[in-house]
Order: C-alpha cells, then structure tokens, then sequence
C-alpha cells in the first residue's frame, strides 16, 4: 500500500520526465510537440498509478507517447512537419549543429512506426519485444520494420550514411 | 559499429532539450480525471434514480423538486486552474462530453432553466427587451430577462438574401439579436436592413446598421488558421470548428480535431463523445452565446437536446444555464457580464 500516491508518483515522473521529453523529441522532432507528449503522457500514468507503481510506468509513458505520435502523425500527414535546410556536414564548431540538422532531415524520410522503431531500439535500448509492445506489433514486425529503417537512413540520406561510416 | 555511432548521434541530438518539471501538474490533472469518470458514473446512478423516481412521482402525483444546487462556484473557493492538457505549450481545457452536459449541475443566470419553444405564444404582453432569440422557419421566439411567457414574432416579411454563389437563405443568425436585447436585425436584398424593435413591435427598414458591442480581439496563441470560425465574437470569446489538432482526452473515445472555443486566451476544447451516432454533437456545435460575468462564458451546445453551458474559464468548472426543449435553426442571445 502506497500511503502516499501522490508524492510516489511525483517523484518518479519528475526523475523520468526529461529521458521522456529526450525520447518524445526523437519521435516526433519538434520540442513543443514533444512536451505535449510528455504532458498527456504523465497524466495518463499519473490516472493509473496505482496499478502502475509497481510495474513498469516508464513502459507505460514510452507506449503512450508512441501511439499517440503515431496518430497525430496521421491525421497530420499532409503537413510537413520538419523544416531543415539542406546541406552536407561541415567540419569546425559547427559541425554538431550540422549533425543534428542532417539527422533531422534523416529522420523525417522515415515513417512514424519506423521513426518509433529506431528511437526505441537505438535510443532508448529496448529489446526487439519491448519495442514491439509499446508499437503494438509483433516482434518481427520490429524487424523488418529496422531493417526497412535503417536501409531507408541510408538511401534517403546518403550523409548520414557515411557519417555513420566513419567511426567503422 | 555503424549502430553504435547511430546511438551517438542520437543522444547527442537530445543532450540539451529540457523541459519545465510536470509532475505536480500532472498529478492534478489526472486528479481532475479521476473525478470526472466518478461523476459520470454518478451521473448515470443518479440517471437511473431520476428514472425511477419519476416513474414515482407520477403515480403520486408529487411535483418534483427543481435543482438549485450552482454548477459554478461563486468565487468563495480557490479554483482548479491546472490545465487538462496543452497544445503547442498553450494550455488547453477539455470540456464535458456531450453526455456530462447533461448531467452538470445548474447555474444561475438571467434565462430560465428550461426553455419550451413550442409553448411560445403570439405577441400578447410587450417586452423591452430578449435576453435570447431561436429562430424557428419564419418564426422567432423570443425569451424575456428573468424568464415569463416566450414570445413568438413573424417573419414572413423577411426575403431570402442571395449569396455570389446563387446560394439563397433566409437571413437568420448567430447575430440577429443585437447586444442590448432591444432589436431583431436581418439583412435584406439591396444592402439593407430589416429592423424589428421588440419593445413596440415595429418594422423598420435602413440602409446601415451597427450593433453598439464591438468585437473584441481574439487572444490566440497558435495558429487556428485551418479552422473556421463560427458564431459571434463575444467580448473576445470565439468559437471554431474542426481543423487544429488538439489533444483529447482519450482518442479512442473522442472525436479528435475538436472543435474549440477561445475565451480571452484560455482554449476550451469541446470533447465530442463517439457513438453510434444518435446522440452525436451537431457540426459547429458550439457557438459564443455571451457572458454571465467577467470569467464566466455561455456557449450554447447543439446536440439531441440542446443546452446552455457556463464555463469559468481557465478552469474546471461548468455549469448548466438552460436546457432548450423544441427544434430550432439558429439562436442569438444577448448575455453581457456589463
């Protein structure tokens, strides 16, 4: 028995929060629609927590912020979401903003269960099974779905490509 | 390894991003939920307990009590100011579903609780002024301040006024009824107007018209471009329709891009309950109806039956303003916290 929920709760989702926002960014790559993520996330943990405490609430956040990415994402798909300029990496101290950009631009070409996919297994280091529960799909379709990813990274950003070539 | 380097590069995509700490936020919001599916569990007990008891007071012939309880608080207590969610970082608050309206608690406000438009009668008493007006195929009902006998006026003399695209209506709107109550005003054919005054129940026509109320600027935070506005703009207070894609409270059970409201930069978002469509709210539901005082909001919700709601904005709290018993086409009211 929790004798004091409200502060359980307080204290995890403040821990988790900014690993959360990291991930949401990743999902969806804006940061204000990574804090709505984030906000509807906790709250709907935060309804739960008395079932949730005890299990894995962070598993819980991370399916919500996915599915509920993944339906915006459709009700949005006309729009473009990203607006990176184009470019190849330069050397110098603009080099890490150049990254970022390049990963950007990469990321979008992808879809958003595919997006989802890389985030969860090369970000966040989740198993193909955890992956799968919190997409709602089956392990091989975390598979084939990393696969198609990954090959997709480097045919639609040939950069990116190499710079992850590099460190080999 | 090509994977690990992927994992580089994605951390340090994210190493800065920071957000304002939630949890406290969070917990109350989910509060908030907590007690509204209590309440709409409750409401469906009290449903049923109303059924029953009817049923009762039928056979004994017992009148029943009105509710006096008020749905909004009177100010005395600190209200809950913590957003249900947010939308592009602006706050956002979720309304009751079209079923929890029907259960809110009454308000006090200058309409009766329940209006009866088929109990109009034809102009008998004189009124200064309406407090509402329902339009009605050629007939307008009109209600009085503080409730008595609805009135009916005629308005078989109107014409239909043609829009560019041959489109023709008959000119009765959100707006008809001007901001003091005291006239009835239609647009006509030629760029004219035809004027009733309620007080003396005379028609008029002329060549301009301005309504004393200006419209107030909209204090909006996002773009709402993708949405149409609809209804009046009261004292900043405007509606719009489907479009921008606030989050609900549930996607599974709510209808999403809601339609929403904006009241002096607080956005209400009107949560559109899925059903088999029998008891769905109506497309632009959800017009401006005015103010019962500064904080306070009424918009009117179209659905089965339709109804007047008051929200305090920037808060949790609703109540019910009136209930509308009868068809009507459009309605316009003249609620002014002045």
């Amino acid at each position: 028995m929790d004798p004091d929920p409200a502060a359980s709760f307080t204290h995890w989702a403040s821990e988790r929060q900014q690993a959360l926002l990291r991930t949401a960014v990743l999902l969806c790559g804006d940061h204000h629609r990574a804090e709505d993520l984030v906000q509807d996330a906790l709250t709907k943990v935060a309804v739960r927590w008395s079932r949730l405490r005890d299990q894995n609430p962070d598993a819980y956040a991370r399916q919500v912020m996915v599915r509920t990415n993944i339906s915006w994402w459709r009700r949005q798909r006309r729009e473009v979401v990203l607006d990176v300029r184009d470019g190849a990496p330069a050397a110098g101290p603009s080099a890490a903003v150049d990254r970022r950009l390049l990963l950007d631009r990469a990321l979008a070409q992808l879809t958003p269960r595919q997006r989802a996919t890389i985030v969860l297994r090369f970000y966040d280091d989740l198993s193909e099974r955890d992956t799968a529960e919190a997409l709602g799909v089956s392990t091989g379709t975390v598979k084939s779905q990393t696969h198609a990813a990954l090959a997709r990274l480097r045919t639609a950003a040939p950069e990116l490509a190499e710079l992850l070539e590099e460190s080999t | 390894m090509t994977q690990e380097r992927l994992r580089e590069l994605l951390r340090e995509r994210v190493a800065d991003e920071i957000m304002p700490d939630y949890a406290g936020r969070a917990w109350q919001a989910a509060r908030v939920v907590r007690r509204r599916h209590r309440l709409g569990a409750a409401a469906g007990v009290v449903a049923a307990t109303v059924g029953i008891s009817a049923g009762i007071a039928a056979v004994q012939s017992t009148p029943p009590t009105a509710p006096t309880d008020r749905g909004i608080s009177d100010g005395s207590e600190q209200p809950d100011t913590t957003p249900d969610t947010t939308y592009q970082g602006v706050p956002v608050w979720w309304s009751p579903d079209q079923d929890e309206e029907l259960a809110l608690p009454r308000t006090d406000s200058p309409l009766p609780a329940d209006l009866d438009l088929g109990a109009a009668v034809s102009r008998e008493v004189s009124i200064s002024r309406a407090v509402a007006a329902f339009a009605r195929g050629r007939t307008i009902v009109l209600v009085p301040p503080g409730g008595g006998t609805l009135l009916q006026v005629d308005i078989s003399r109107l014409q239909k006024v043609t829009k560019p695209n041959g489109y023709s209506y008959l000119p009765t709107s959100t707006g008809m009824l001007t901001s003091n109550g005291e006239w009835l005003v239609f647009p006509q054919p030629g760029q004219t107007f035809a004027v009733y005054r309620i007080a003396t129940g005379e028609w008029s026509t002329v060549d301009s018209f301005s309504d004393d109320a200006d419209a107030a600027p909209l204090d909006l935070r996002f773009d709402a471009s993708a949405a149409q506005r609809y209804g009046e703009n009261r004292d900043g207070a405007q509606s719009f329709g489907m479009g921008v894609p606030l989050p609900v409270r549930d996607p599974a059970d709510y209808l999403s891009d809601p339609e929403f409201l904006i009241a002096h930069g607080s956005v209400l978002a009107f949560m559109s309950r899925l059903t088999d469509g029998t008891d769905d709210r109506f497309k632009n539901c959800c017009p401006v109806a005015g103010w019962l005082d500064d904080d306070t909001v009424v918009y009117e919700s179209r659905q089965r039956t339709s109804l007047l709601v008051a929200w305090r904005i920037g808060t949790h709290d609703f109540g019910l303003v009136a209930r509308v018993h009868g068809a009507y086409d459009v309605a316009s009211f003249a609620l002014s916290a002045s």
